[in-house]
């Protein structure tokens, strides 16, 4: 009996001093993201997986968040000094945790490899005092996506310039059950108090061809007031209805009540839930301005707080997602042009039959949607042109007054900003 | 505890300190205060004295959590006072606290009362009635976005076939309504809080006072006015209280609802807080804000206690 018992506590003591090799090996890297239940999920399982499979010992434990408890989990995490081991955001702010010294610069692997010279025009963007703090994984590519069926109905041909885009939103808005109120809208325009309500702004201010901040200069309250006006007409037209938030606004559309809205290339993601009669008639077409709203969508980067070989790994991991293996899967299983160029194949064309347009859109040299030199307040930005453009969609400020309160706005608001 | 022997000094054991039934009672109890103040002090006292000690600093985010060596500044309560949107921000808080916590209040002084009449059903009327208290915040506020929608509203579209309208009502989407609608929908959402506590109060009421008083020919209203309002004074003053600290930090229906807009129209200092901090990255400005509406809650809430006291005493 004393001999079980010694033998027992022996086996026991040997056991707890020598775990088992898997468990003590293991590095689990944590990677909160919003994308998980969006199309991109499978994408990123599957990346995350062949990693795993490439680095025995190292697991990344993904999860999910929608996209503003994400972002204010990260700038939580980053106060606390307990950042995630992946960071992935929303590009617009890379530049503000830069500033604010929470993510580490990349050159140093980056310019071992051909990132710099293979990707979108928008990764140069990613850089703040001359280092680059993510890589760029998807570049805005924009694209106006319409139900033909209504527009053949109406004799309306897709639109290729701003004018016949309105023109096409008048026809196309209708009283279909004669009950003296408008239950079709031409068109379904971001209007609300979001950033994507200032990236309306932006459709139309770049698309005339226009930045907003140009050599740390504000543009003209002029020309702000002239893009604020476009908008407007589809407002007072009553083309659109007001104060329209992403949901809404995409529900309207695929759910066979608007006829046009523009939306970025996970546009066909949503097909899928779309009312029977749109998801066989939408189609995607140019956006029929001569310049496009450009820029990067969301990127991945490196904490600043966390142990160097961490970050060793970490960037493994970038690597591997920048591989050109799977830049090609990530056209293929989300839809979306990669930010590597030339990785969308003949696969994902034929799954995707947009895919070609949205990857010119976002392959192009555009405009920015970002205030250039000044990527660091867009948060600020947008909370201004905001204030300024849902006033006047409620009616409540003329565009020349909305322009002259937005600039005084901006001016009061961000430093060194003429 | 040990007593000493009786006998002699050699039968005496040390000497220790004898302590009676009631100072015995006094150190357990402090004793087992120690672990709640000591989550007070680090769940509640610290936090508010790090929010404080932010607010005068002009720190990245990186910088927070680290030995602070920068000096010490005014410039984020100049920055948050100094805003345009400061002051209409207040009057937005103003309307979203006050308006807010006496639609709660009327909501469920009105439900606490026919709950109270114990009517068939009873049951399944206090289960709905309550309802709204389980579901979370966020929620909520979605499940009013959707209802005020104006193109797909369930409330649009009731008004429009009354013929209560004759066009959509802008909820959400009007400067001068939406405040009230957000206000309204966090109401709903804190109602039932005010049902539970007040039926509490009103059961507390002994009947045989309403029954004396229906003898001496009193009617609803005077019996509501002499018998049930006083009644329910003290239960009153709490539930207002907490009522109106919870409006105060109330981040979520505003957020989800609007986003603070349309034209800042909503944005309370909850919110302001919420952007400068989480949107902005300026910690210290959000901080700066953070002191100022603890300011304005306390100082609220302790002229309401005290007018309260004053007219219970006069």
């Amino acid at each position: 009996m004393r001999h079980a018992a010694a033998s027992l506590c022996l086996g026991l003591a040997a056991v707890l001093a020598h775990p088992a090799p898997a468990a003590r090996a293991e590095t689990v890297l944590d990677f909160p993201t919003y994308q998980l239940e969006e199309s991109f999920g499978p994408w990123w399982r599957a990346v995350t997986d062949e990693f795993a499979r490439r680095n025995p010992g190292v697991r990344i434990k993904l999860t999910n968040a929608p996209s503003n408890d994400h972002h204010r989990m990260l700038t939580t995490r980053f106060a606390a000094g307990n950042p995630p081991d992946i960071v992935h955001m929303t590009a617009r702010f890379v530049w503000g945790y830069a500033e604010e010294g929470v993510l580490e610069p990349l050159d140093a692997w980056m310019d071992k490899t051909d990132i710099k010279r293979s990707w979108v025009p928008s990764q140069a963007s990613l850089t703040v005092a001359g280092s680059t703090y993510g890589l760029v994984l998807l570049n805005y590519g924009w694209g106006l996506v319409y139900n033909e069926p209504m527009l053949r109905a109406a004799g309306v041909a897709v639109p290729t310039t701003e004018a016949e885009l309105l023109a096409a939103a008048k026809r196309l808005t209708r009283d279909r059950d004669g009950d003296g109120r408008i239950d079709q809208f031409g068109m379904a325009l971001n209007t609300s108090s979001s950033s994507w309500g200032f990236m309306t702004f932006m459709h139309f201010h770049n698309g005339r061809d226009r930045d907003i901040v140009e050599n740390r200069r504000l543009d003209d309250v002029a020309e702000i007031a002239r893009t604020l006006a476009r908008i407007q007409e589809y407002v007072t037209a009553g083309v659109t209805p007001t104060g329209l938030d992403n949901n809404p606004m995409r529900q309207l559309f695929w759910q066979g009540n608007a006829a046009m809205y523009i939306d970025g290339s996970w546009a066909p993601g949503y097909a899928e839930r779309a009312a029977e009669a749109v998801r066989s008639g939408w189609r995607v077409a140019a956006l029929p301005f001569p310049n496009l709203a450009g820029g990067p969508s969301n990127a991945l980067a490196i904490p600043k707080d966390i142990p160097a070989e961490r970050k060793q790994l970490v960037w493994k991991f970038i690597a591997l997602v920048a591989s050109p293996e799977w830049q090609r899967r990530y056209a293929v299983m989300t839809g979306n042009p990669p930010g590597r160029l030339g990785s969308v194949d003949a696969e994902a064309r034929e799954k995707w039959p947009f895919l070609p347009l949205f990857e010119a859109s976002a392959s192009r040299r555009s405009r920015s949607h970002l205030p250039i030199g000044f990527e660091n307040e867009y948060n600020r930005f947008s909370n201004v042109f905001t204030e300024g453009m849902t006033a006047m969609v409620a009616g409540r400020l003329t565009p020349e007054a909305a322009a002259a309160r937005i600039a005084a706005g901006l001016r009061r608001e961000i430093r060194g900003l003429e | 505890m040990t007593l000493p022997a009786e006998g002699g000094a050699a039968a005496r054991p040390q000497r220790r300190l004898r302590l009676g039934r009631q100072a015995r009672t006094r150190l357990l109890l402090t004793a087992l205060m120690v672990p709640a103040l000591l989550c007070t002090g680090v769940l509640v006292a610290w936090p508010i004295a790090k929010l404080i000690q932010i607010s005068f600093y002009e720190l990245r985010l990186a910088e927070l959590m680290r030995p602070i060596v920068k000096p010490w500044t005014l410039a984020n309560y100049a920055a948050a006072i100094g805003h345009p949107g400061f002051l209409p921000s207040l009057g937005a808080t103003a309307i979203f606290v006050f308006a807010g916590t006496a639609a709660a209040l009327a909501m469920g002084l009105a439900t606490a009362l026919l709950l109270d009449l114990r009517l068939a059903g009873s049951a399944l009327f206090q289960a709905l009635i309550v309802s709204p208290w389980s579901v979370a915040p966020a929620i909520a506020s979605l499940i009013w976005m959707f209802l005020l929608n104006d193109q797909f509203g369930l409330v649009n579209y009731l008004l429009l076939a009354t013929g209560v309208v004759a066009s959509p009502v802008p909820f959400l989407t009007s400067p001068d309504v939406a405040i009230w609608a957000v206000t309204f929908a966090a109401a709903w959402k804190s109602y039932p809080f005010f049902t539970v506590m007040l039926l509490a109060g009103l059961q507390s009421i002994p009947r045989s006072l309403h029954e004396a008083a229906m003898m001496d020919g009193a009617g609803r209203l005077r019996r509501f006015r002499a018998i049930t309002l006083p009644g329910l004074a003290g239960f009153l003053r709490v539930t207002v209280f907490l009522g109106l600290l919870s409006a105060f930090r109330n981040v979520e229906s505003v957020l989800v609802m609007t986003g603070g807009g349309p034209a800042r129209s909503t944005e309370t200092l909850a919110v302001r807080v919420y952007a400068e901090t989480f949107q902005f990255l300026s910690p210290g400005r959000g901080a700066a804000l953070g002191v100022l509406t603890l300011g304005v809650a306390v100082a609220t809430t302790l002229a309401f206690l005290w007018a309260g006291r004053r007219r219970a005493r006069s």
